[in-house]
């Protein structure tokens, strides 16, 4: 039963709207690239098969919307997530500065068991724009604010060129494999669930 | 008894343990390949949804894990279809589940398989599928349960190019799908509204509203289908959609999917259908706020089309401009009730669409603001505050489109919308305009445009309506009319003439402003005049030929009529600056007379209009002044006027002032030109005069106070002496100086007979007046050097001996503090001679002296000879005083010279001197201190191996400085070896601890870190626990701050305003305004009286969610009359930084020396200037 709860990688893409979300989940699970926008509504995700050290693992990638108007049943699903991505379009300097929130937004909805190791991964998007010309927030800042938060990955990305896609999803899946689960360990007719959640699963009764 | 939300959190709980129940067995049977006993559990883990008893949230929260569980469930089922289970079996299977929501659950989650396994068309399970979900007809669960049903089948819609693609027609059955889903739920949700008791329709609207996401996502889903292009969009997606809307006439499910279907599907479609949408605004209920919908939409094609100019063409193509326009008409035309604010932002939104899509079409941007003005025409003036702010944001869209006011003032239409706003909002509007000139620089170079542009802005030139304009705010009132002062400045053509004009128009319009405003805007006009003279000022007076050009003559006559307006201020003092400023201007021109002009109406309002001694003392310094720099005047006119000067110095009301002035005038008759007027003897007349004014004033002051006469005017005449000395004029002479030095000193002398505590600061002070006047003058005049110098150095010496002997008693100090003084004021050299003067007057030196020597030269980086003055000390039978080792190590280190220190540390630890380990802990101080770690890390070592204990002091330092400059590692290391010497942890390196993991945000390792020393631990009051719960805070970790701050209280510690500020800074940041209020109420009962911190925690977290109004509600239960104190630790701000309110607010007191500031005040100018910089960089 481990491995089967195993074989499933929850992640959350979270940034502020347009910045690129969907279109990068589009690129990495279909290939495609669209100009145009269309907001996402809600939370909704796509999956992704992916092979790693010769075992296969879905990748569940929830997209979710950037407005906070359309976001209006919260946020549940952050549950169980193993990776968080957090996207801003370096085009955009208010998307970088917002970065922190959804990343504090996260812990504190989701509030993993150890904050400060959960995986998070930063995607700086759009790099493709005007030639990189109009780019407001440089790979130094975006890497220095990456480093200060306890070396978070960072990648530069395009969804429309799928620049570096590829490789940034293959860091996302590889974290979320790293991250222990923390599901609360069930055990019928015991009171103690909480508080012994910990131990049990070092234990390994759960197999 | 149980509060709704309690009962729902309990209800919740007991769902998700029910849930969790089921799951542990359904895994079980998943692991052991059960699927009888895998459909059973799962069927009754799913009936926990069956419930009733939840909100939308709370609901959600239990679909989500009853989600994942079925996603295991579902790769189960895709691993028995591989074993070679047949899927329609389990399809079969799973209807016999007792309970029809879990059934449809099942159903659908097995269907999902069913497609994957391509067994059958999509289109067919998919219809199946959305029909069977009729059998829920409960609104909540119904939802949920469809929006299930949109996420399993949302990547295997028979989409084109997708792996499920079926025959031609396959898009549409996708579309159909996901449009039959869609309507389904859209009327289940509206249905809602109308279930349930009449009284909880307010609670329903709430839950409904939570809930539209769900109905929303299928849009977005529609929108994601590849095959639904232009053509079908048009044809069938949006009409059936619209149907969907206009029909369930629900106003909630209007707005919302109108938004919904802007945001969702891409511009392109929308500049293609804006009729057919437009055409459905109408039909929405009335009650529908279709102003934000239509904004929106604007907003969107804005965006589009200021993406690329490409794409323009289709907006031509479509008249996108016109098509909306007259959809705004109607609407507001439908909507009678719609308040004005509603129509002027859709009109704004029209605006920004047009300046975005049709910047070149001046004409569109003028009709827009028409139908503002039609709208608003036969209406009192605006009082509403949300209308005028719009107001103003239609007004600055064009200013900071075109960044330009001259654009802006061809638009008919625009001063008439001004015309309609209220004289408040008028102003406002014209700061605006004149931050959009200041901002771009604009030139505004002709006097037709500055007559606009003054017509425009005349709610700051005059009173309007006639509100007198001291009945406004002040500060409001100055900023504004410093803006127009600063526009004034801004104005310029190159021509003369037309600048003349432009001058010209200014000056009949500020003339208007009254007595208020004119001193604001005459002083920038008479400025701006006086930059058009100096152009003027190479050119000849009367240009031949040509017809009467403008001649510095004529502008002087305007300038002089001008400054005469201020008369009805009246405004003598700044009248009297401005004659003075053109008599200067005049001067510059030569146009004698028209100085002579000037100056003389400066001295008329000097005599009949200044009778404050104050302003005349102020006055008659500018005068001499602007006197001295006159070169115009023939003989006859200047002796006119410096002899008004000089008398009227002499009758200044205090001799004190008489003396300065009548000294200054001495400056009059001696101008450091090649050819200026050089006549010495005058000047020594005025010097006299001076002094003997300055001896009147001596023996004034000894008659009424009895002692300590002025001396510094004495020291102030000296240094007019020397000043004319060095100037070369002959009838100064050293033998004046001399005197007058002589003179000096023995005033001081007298001075000092009474034994005032103070004088000796006086003494002192003016003995360095003396000393370094000694030295400029050694610098300055070398052939007098040797004389001079021999002269002055005994007096210093004689005169330190005489207040020696008769002030200060024991005699043990000798020269030493004097010594000090010199090196500190960096005159090494002074006290060398001092020094020697005294040897050689064989007088012993003291060892107190020898040091102070020495540290005066360490202090100046004279290290050779501190070193041999060193060798003196330590060679000798002195024992080194502490203080003084410390100083000198502390001058070594300052400069780098780390090795120096260790050898001072050698040369007195090999000496038994019995001072070692306080040397040793010295240096390691020192070392630390200036972040030498390694060194301070050997010396410790040393003291160590050498047997000597390290002291608690010395221990905590180490552990303080490896925190400050080291790497968390060598700090944790160095507070283990603290703890095992068992020296106990100080507050100053627990703080310096602290301050290092919060550098590094390792908040975890901090609350480690305080555990470690003891949260139970006393002796260091709250510091422990106020660090351990800031460690939470700094995460947000709200929970645990909660259960550390019970713990803390429960552990018998009270809890004071570092605590509670911790706690609000959380709160603040996490806007949670009702355990802030709690906090504070919590403050109030323990008596803890807040800080500014306390109330920029409230005044931030209302702010920045814009409820700026609402603090009041939490600042009532403060007392808002105190004044502002910052009494927080400064740790705190490592961790959150300065609020916004508390760093602006620092900087207001430190920039005021203002006495009666209050918080209430401080909360006020904040919010103005909040509300101001929104109202300026309006954006939308
Ligand atoms: N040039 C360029 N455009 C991109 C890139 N990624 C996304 N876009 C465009 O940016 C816009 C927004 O992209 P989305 O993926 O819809 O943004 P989002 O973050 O999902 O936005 P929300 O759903 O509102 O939260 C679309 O017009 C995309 O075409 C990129 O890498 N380069
Ligand atoms: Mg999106």
């Amino acid at each position: 039963m481990a491995s089967r709860r195993r074989m499933l990688l929850k992640v959350i893409i979270l940034g502020d709207s347009g910045v690129g979300k969907t279109s990068l989940m589009n690129q990495y699970v279909n290939k495609k690239f669209s100009n145009q926008y269309k907001a996402t509504i809600g939370a909704d995700f796509l999956t992704k098969e992916v092979q790693f050290e010769d075992r296969l693992f879905t990748l569940q990638i929830w997209d979710t919307a950037g407005q906070e108007r359309f976001q209006s049943l919260g946020v549940a699903f952050y549950r169980g997530a193993d990776c968080c991505v957090l996207v801003y379009d370096v085009n955009v300097m208010k998307s970088f500065d917002d970065l922190n929130n959804w990343r504090e937004e996260f812990l504190i909805q989701a509030s993993p068991s150890d904050p400060e190791n959960f995986p998070f991964v930063v995607l700086g998007n759009k790099i493709d724009v005007d030639g990189g010309n109009s780019r407001v927030v440089s790979e130094k800042k975006a890497k220095a604010w990456c480093a200060s938060k306890g070396n978070i990955p960072y990648f530069e990305t395009s969804a429309k060129e799928g620049f570096n896609v590829e490789a940034a999803f293959e860091c996302i899946a590889k974290n979320a494999l790293k991250n222990e689960p923390e599901e609360e360990i069930y055990l019928p007719d015991t009171i103690d669930v909480v508080g012994g959640g910990r131990q049990q699963r070092s234990s390994g009764c759960e197999c | 008894m149980l509060s709704d939300a309690e009962d729902e959190e309990k209800w919740l709980a007991e769902g998700i343990a029910g849930l969790q129940h089921n799951a542990f067995y359904m895994h079980r049977a998943l692991d052991a390949n059960n699927i009888r006993d895998a459909l059973k559990y799962s069927a009754q883990m799913l009936s926990e949804l069956r419930t009733s008893k939840l909100s939308p949230h709370k609901y959600y929260e239990l679909y989500m894990r009853s989600f994942d569980e079925l996603r295991k469930l579902e790769m189960f089922f895709k691993e028995e279809t591989k074993r070679g289970c047949s899927v329609i079996d389990l399809y079969e299977l799973v209807q016999h589940a007792g309970n029809i929501l879990p059934r449809l659950y099942l159903l659908c989650t097995v269907g999902s398989v069913y497609i994957k396994s391509k067994e059958a068309p999509a289109k067919d399970v998919l219809k199946d599928l959305v029909e069977m979900c009729r059998g829920i007809q409960h609104p909540v669960r119904g939802l949920f349960l469809r929006s299930y049903l949109a996420q399993i089948s949302r990547d295997k819609l028979p989409d084109i190019g997708s792996e499920y693609e079926g025959d031609a027609d396959s898009v549409v059955d996708a579309v159909d799908f996901v449009l039959q889903n869609f309507t389904e739920m859209n009327k289940l949700w509206v249905r809602m509204q109308h279930q349930g008791p009449v009284r909880e329709k307010e609670k329903r609207e709430k839950e409904r509203s939570e809930l539209r996401d769900l109905v929303g996502k299928n849009l977005h889903v529609l929108s994601q289908i590849e095959g639904v292009d232009l053509e079908m969009y048009k044809e069938t997606v949006l009409p059936r959609v619209l149907e969907q809307v206009v029909n369930c006439k629900d106003e909630l499910a209007q707005y919302y999917l109108m938004d919904c279907i802007i945001q969702v599907f891409p511009d392109e479609y929308h500049l293609q259908t804006l009729e057919t949408l437009l055409g459905a605004c109408p039909q929405l209920q009335p009650t529908v706020d279709i102003k934000t919908v239509l904004s929106r939409l604007m907003e969107r094609l804005s965006n589009y089309a200021a993406s690329s100019t490409e794409v323009l063409p289709e907006f031509l193509q479509v008249e996108a401009f016109a098509k909306l326009s007259n959809a705004i008409g109607k609407v507001i035309e439908a909507q009678v009730d719609m308040p004005i604010v509603g129509a002027i932002s859709l009109y704004v939104s029209l605006l920004t669409f047009t300046l975005r899509v049709h910047s070149d079409r001046l004409d569109y941007v003028d009709q827009v603001l028409g139908a503002c003005v039609k709208k608003l025409s036969g209406k009192a003036k605006l009082e509403d505050n949300k209308a005028t702010k719009q107001i103003v944001a239609l007004l600055s869209a064009p200013l900071e489109k075109y960044n330009d006011i001259v654009t802006a003032l061809k638009l008919s239409n625009y001063p008439r919308v001004m015309d309609h706003l209220d004289t408040g909002t008028n102003k406002v509007m014209a700061v605006v305009i004149i931050q959009s000139i200041m901002k771009n620089t604009t030139a505004i170079s002709t006097s037709d445009k500055v007559e606009a542009l003054f017509e425009l802005m005349k709610g700051l030139i005059k009173d309007m309506d006639g509100t007198p304009a001291d009945e406004l705010d002040d500060e409001d009132f100055k900023e504004e009319q410093n803006s127009v002062a600063r526009l004034i400045h801004m104005l310029f053509n190159e021509d003369p003439e037309e600048m003349f004009k432009i001058i010209c128009t200014v000056r009949r319009h500020i003339l208007q402003g009254g007595p208020t405003r004119l001193p604001f805007t005459i002083p920038p006009l008479v400025f701006t005049t006086l930059k058009l003279v100096r152009r003027l000022q190479g050119q000849d007076g009367d240009v031949a030929g040509e017809e009467v050009p403008v001649t510095p003559k004529k502008i002087f006559q305007l300038l002089h009529q001008t400054i005469e307006a201020l008369s009805s201020v009246p405004s003598p003092e700044l009248a009297l600056r401005l004659y003075l400023q053109c008599a200067e201007a005049a001067n510059d021109c030569d146009l004698e007379p028209v100085a002579y002009e000037f100056f003389t109406q400066a001295f008329i309002l000097y005599e009949e209009e200044i009778a404050d001694s104050k302003a005349q003392v102020t006055a008659i310094h500018l005068i001499i002044g602007t006197l001295q720099r006159m070169n115009a005047f023939g003989v006859e006119n200047r002796d006119t006027l410096t002899h008004k000067a000089t008398g009227y110095s002499a009758k200044l009301l205090k001799k004190p002032d008489q003396c300065r002035a009548v000294y200054a005038c001495s400056h009059l008759f001696w101008v450091d030109d090649q050819d200026g007027i050089k006549d010495g003897e005058r000047v020594l007349l005025c010097l006299k005069r001076a002094l003997r004014i300055a001896n009147a004033a001596q023996q004034m002051a000894n008659v009424t106070r009895g002692s300590s006469g002025p001396v510094t005017l004495f020291v102030e005449i000296l240094n007019k002496y020397l000043y004319f000395f060095e100037k070369g004029n002959p009838q100064i002479t050293s033998k004046a100086i001399k005197d007058l030095v002589e003179l000096i000193m023995t005033e001081m002398q007298s001075d000092n007979t009474t034994s005032d505590p103070s004088a000796d600061a006086f003494f002192a002070s003016t003995l360095r007046v003396r000393v370094s006047l000694s030295l400029s003058l050694q610098h300055k005049r070398n052939h007098n050097n040797d004389n001079r110098n021999r002269q002055l150095q005994p007096q210093i010496v004689q005169r330190w001996n005489r207040q020696e002997s008769a002030s200060i008693k024991h005699s043990a100090l000798d020269y030493a503090s004097l010594i000090r003084m010199l090196g500190k004021h960096g005159m090494p050299n002074v006290a060398m001679q001092l020094f020697n003067g005294m040897t050689s007057a064989s007088v012993l030196p003291r060892y107190a002296t020898l040091s102070a020597l020495m540290l005066c030269y360490a202090d100046n980086g004279l290290f050779l000879d501190a070193q041999a003055m060193w060798s003196e000390i330590i060679n000798s039978s002195f024992v080194p005083e502490i203080e003084v080792i410390s100083d000198l190590m502390d001058a070594y280190g300052k400069m780098g010279h780390f090795d120096e220190i260790r050898r001072i540390l050698h040369e007195l630890t090999s000496r038994d001197l019995g001072l070692c380990p306080e040397v040793y802990s010295l240096a390691i101080s020192c070392f630390g201190k200036l972040g030498q770690l390694e060194m301070m890390e050997a010396t410790m070592k040393e003291m160590v191996s050498n047997g000597f204990k390290v002291d608690s002091f010395t221990g905590n330092a180490f552990v303080k400085y490896y925190s400050v400059f080291g790497s968390l590692t060598g700090m944790e290391a160095a507070y283990g070896r603290l703890k095992r010497s068992r020296i106990l942890i100080e507050k100053e390196a627990i703080r310096a601890i602290a301050s290092a993991y919060i550098r590094q945000r390792r908040f975890y390792k901090l609350g480690e870190f305080l555990r470690d020393v003891g949260l139970g631990r006393k002796n260091t009051g709250n510091l422990l626990w106020n660090l351990l719960l800031l460690s939470y805070a700094a995460n947000f970790r709200m929970k645990s701050l909660q259960r550390e701050f019970l713990r803390m209280v429960d552990a018998g510690f009270s809890p004071d305003l570092n605590t509670f500020n911790i706690r609000a800074l959380a709160f603040s940041r996490m806007s949670m305004f009702w355990d802030l209020h709690v906090s504070i109420e919590h403050m109030k009962h323990e008596n803890v009286a807040p800080d500014l911190v306390t109330y920029g925690c409230i005044v931030d977290a209302y702010l920045s969610r814009r409820l700026g109004r609402n603090s009041s509600f939490a600042l009532k239960k403060m007392n808002v009359d105190r004044h502002p104190l910052v009494l927080t630790d400064p740790i705190v701000f490592e961790v959150f930084g300065k609020g916004d309110f508390h760093s602006s607010s620092e900087a207001l007191l430190e920039s005021t020396r203002q006495k009666g500031l209050t918080y209430s005040k401080l909360i006020a100018i904040y919010l103005k200037k909040q509300y101001r910089s929104n109202q300026i960089f309006w954006n939308y």
